[in-house]
């Protein structure tokens, strides 16, 4: 057993609201430099959709993650000759359509614009040629219009759908939608890491966020390939590679990042889990249908005397361990099993975990009135407006039984807490749908209070670094004072 | 499809870059200034394996290797007639120069440097000895003395032994030249080595001179003793034990003269041959777009356009 300790996530989906204030608080804090106009390290996507950049998902086109080959695993972009053979002109690329191009607005004219017979108007400028543009997409083009003939339908995993469930999906009145927040997943078995050719990418020792020295990265740009959710942007100003560092500075001085800390709708939770990094490429390995089971399995039980020994002799401490076991992430992932990966099938073992939304049951008009499907208050898991096969697509790497497990406990602790506060639901009924639910009383209690009423420490279990003492070992800790810059530390120039 | 993809753009990038190397060396070779000079291998000394000529016979070392270019008393070949030389250059130079042409030539010895310019080849290293030196230029002077009653035999019959060259002779030689017919003792064909304007695109050999002047330089005497006799050290070693022909001489001379009258500079095919690269390399471009015409329209425009994924 070789432990090891990672920050990792949740994003309640049921909370989220898409009203994209992690994207903004991220995109002040780290993106509003030149060459990152385009980019978005946290990002809000509409599902059914296309995501961002357009198609993310469709690996057959960008070529991200990793593939077995036979018993290897192999990234799906090529390896080290392969990469090589192409390294002067990669194909598999998004381009800046594909992102969007990004714009701001001709603000001055509201103020200079001359005398005239109309109001002054700011029109939208390219922030890439710095001309006039019509705007025609951005980073959440579509957004809340799951109905949309272009982005919605063309999403990837909409694929094994029957084309009647297709249409279905998609009429006026059965129109559904939720969001997914998107970051880098700091994988445990990071793609873009393993294709880079210029060794810049690592993946952190002490919590293992995934990062790319600005230092060693020569921009070759075949992480932006490897990464299959393309969380991976290039910085066309300084000519290198960037992604979500998950705000590592605010974390080692206790806060939480900032995507989560703004977070309104308190949906993402953040904690320590114990890995067993010895089992990482046997679990990459694993077929698609057990995926998600294999690696759930990888997360040990930071309670477990036996684990804990084995993170000390590591040289995790003991007060990573104690964050470990009041982590929010282990309690939703592990012990009550409602958060899964997104896309596991990428292979990249991904460290965000999602509890997936519940969506309104299947309704009809007849004779003018709304008709419910169901004659139960919050439905049945078949019934529900989105097919389970899309969310095992997304959630379960097409395994229907393990999303299906998730959603019923769900629904079990709403109609639990309905019958307690509300009281209008049989209590047969409510006992009848825990047992399914493999659910007790307690647990749906602890499930409702971190789900509706959790406090700051309770999301977020952030566990004391000591970066200061670890790395004043190594580093001058002062040779930076002063400077100012992400990509590059350089003196602030003051005066004229 | 992605795996074919990838194999084929990578096999087009390599014929790409093998095509723009080839490009860039032939733009090199037609730039390079080896061409023009047309010199002879530098520093090419080895002696030819002759049959040693028996001490004092003059008279051999003159045949077998002088009067392939020089005649006494019959007028100019190749290199100048040697009637009286022996009275005009001092001995000593004389001897120095037969013995060793190549290094009095790169010394910058003003009499060399003009006869080079005069006749528009250096003499190559015969490999005598100074003694053998001494012998032939005996020779040469019991010869001067004595021509005004008997003419030197040597390259007269030489050019009245080549046969008289018939209607397509021009022709005949051109294939002969270019190797399209094999020279029927089998030595090497001329373009190996030799270019001559208006042999095709992509011209002959660049490592011997040009001899698109070669019939005005040396005349149809001087050329049918020259390639009787192949002098040259290189074209000793490739000509003396497959000799050409005295029909397939007539036939090259008659090709040599024809394209010394139409083309009157030698280096025409020059720009062409840039032309013809940089064409090549346009329409191999235009391939690959063709081939990769989808490569930059991404992946949400295809969506906009309404086409299926």
């Amino acid at each position: 057993m070789d432990v090891r300790a990672q920050l990792s996530m949740v994003f309640h989906l049921d909370k989220c609201i898409g009203c994209h204030t992690c994207s903004l608080a991220c995109n002040n804090l780290w993106t509003s430099r030149e060459g990152t106009e385009y980019m978005w390290w946290n990002n809000v996507e509409t599902k059914p959709g296309t995501g961002y950049p357009t198609l993310w998902e469709d690996q057959g086109k960008y070529q991200g993650g990793w593939m077995l080959k036979g018993n290897s695993l192999t990234p799906r972009v090529g390896r080290r000759l392969g990469l090589l053979t192409n390294i002067f002109y990669n194909p598999y690329l998004p381009s800046l359509d594909d992102y969007y191009e990004p714009w701001t607005y001709q603000y001055q004219h509201l103020f200079n614009a001359p005398l005239g017979e109309d109001q002054p108007t700011a029109k939208p400028l390219s922030q890439i040629t710095g001309r006039y543009l019509d705007i025609e997409a951005g980073p959440n083009w579509d957004d809340d219009l799951s109905g949309s003939s272009v982005y919605a339908r063309n999403d990837v995993n909409l694929a094994e759908l029957t084309p009647l469930e297709r249409e279905s999906l998609f009429r006026l009145e059965q129109m559904v939608f939720f969001y997914i927040p998107r970051i880098c997943n700091h994988c445990l078995n990071p793609a873009c890491l393993a294709v880079c050719p210029s060794g810049a990418i690592y993946k952190r020792g002490e919590d293992g966020i995934v990062l790319v020295s600005q230092e060693k990265c020569r921009g070759w740009r075949f992480c932006v390939s490897g990464c299959p959710y393309k969380k991976t942007y290039y910085n066309w100003k300084t000519g290198k590679a960037e992604k979500c560092i998950l705000c590592y500075p605010r974390l080692e001085t206790g806060q939480a990042p900032a995507c989560f800390h703004t977070c309104v709708g308190r949906i993402r939770y953040l904690g320590v889990i114990l890995y067993d990094a010895e089992r990482i490429e046997a679990t990459a390995k694993v077929p698609d249908n057990d995926l998600v089971a294999a690696q759930l399995g990888l997360i040990l039980d930071p309670g477990d005397a036996a684990v804990v020994a084995a993170a000390r002799r590591n040289g995790i401490g003991d007060d990573w361990i104690a964050a470990a076991q009041r982590s929010p992430v282990y309690k939703f992932v592990k012990e009550w099993g409602l958060a899964l990966p997104l896309h596991a099938e990428f292979r990249t073992l991904p460290m965000l975990f999602y509890v997936p939304p519940l969506l309104p049951v299947i309704a009809s008009m007849r004779d003018g009135s709304y008709d419910l499907a169901e004659a139960e208050f919050f439905g049945r898991v078949e019934s529900a407006r989105v097919p389970l096969k899309y969310m095992a697509r997304l959630f379960s790497a097409g395994n229907t039984e393990t999303i299906k497990r998730v959603i019923r406990k769900l629904l079990a602790v709403r109609v639990y807490q309905r019958a307690k506060a509300v009281g209008d639901i049989a209590e047969e009924r409510v006992a009848a749908m825990m047992a399914e639910a493999d659910c007790t009383a307690e647990q749906a209690e602890q499930i409702a209070r971190l789900t509706s009423v959790p406090r700051f420490d309770d999301r977020f279990a952030i566990p004391p670094y000591h970066r200061e003492e670890t790395i004043e070992q190594i580093e001058q800790l002062m040779r930076h004072k002063g400077h100012v810059g992400f990509d590059f530390n350089l003196p602030l120039e003051r005066g004229l | 499809m992605t795996d074919k993809w990838k194999f084929a753009s990578r096999v087009s990038v390599a014929v790409a870059g093998f095509a723009a190397l080839v490009l860039l060396l032939n733009i090199a070779l037609v730039l390079s200034p080896g061409q023009k000079t047309g010199r002879l291998v530098p520093g090419f000394e080895a002696a030819p394996a002759y049959a040693a000529a028996p001490e004092g016979q003059g008279q051999a070392i003159f045949e077998q290797k002088c009067q392939a270019c020089h005649t006494i008393g019959a007028g100019r070949a190749v290199g100048p007639d040697l009637k009286g030389i022996t009275a005009q250059r001092d001995r000593k130079w004389l001897i120095r120069f037969i013995v060793a042409p190549q290094q009095v030539i790169a010394e910058g010895d003003p009499i060399a440097t003009q006869l080079v310019q005069e006749y528009g080849l250096p003499m190559p290293n015969m490999g005598l000895s100074e003694p053998e030196a001494e012998d032939v230029l005996s020779y040469i002077e019991s010869q001067s003395a004595g021509t005004a009653t008997t003419p030197t035999p040597a390259p007269t019959p030489t050019a009245t032994s080549v046969p008289v060259a018939a209607g397509d002779a021009a022709g005949i030689g051109e294939r002969l030249f270019n190797g399209q017919t094999a020279l029927r003792n089998g030595g090497a064909a001329c373009i190996s080595c030799h270019n001559v304007s208006g042999i095709g695109t992509l011209g002959g050999g660049t490592m011997a001179k040009d001899l698109s002047d070669a019939y005005a330089r040396l005349g149809e005497q001087g050329l049918t003793s020259l390639l009787k006799t192949t002098p040259f050290p290189i074209m000793i070693g490739l000509y003396r034990e497959r000799p050409l022909a005295d029909d397939e001489i007539a036939h090259l001379i008659a090709f040599l003269r024809e394209t010394g009258a139409a083309e009157s500079k030698p280096a025409q095919n020059q720009p062409i041959f840039i032309a013809a690269g940089a064409g090549g390399f346009l329409i191999l471009l235009g391939v690959f777009q063709l081939a990769w015409r989808r490569r930059l329209s991404g992946v949400r425009q295809p969506l906009l356009r309404g086409g299926a994924r």
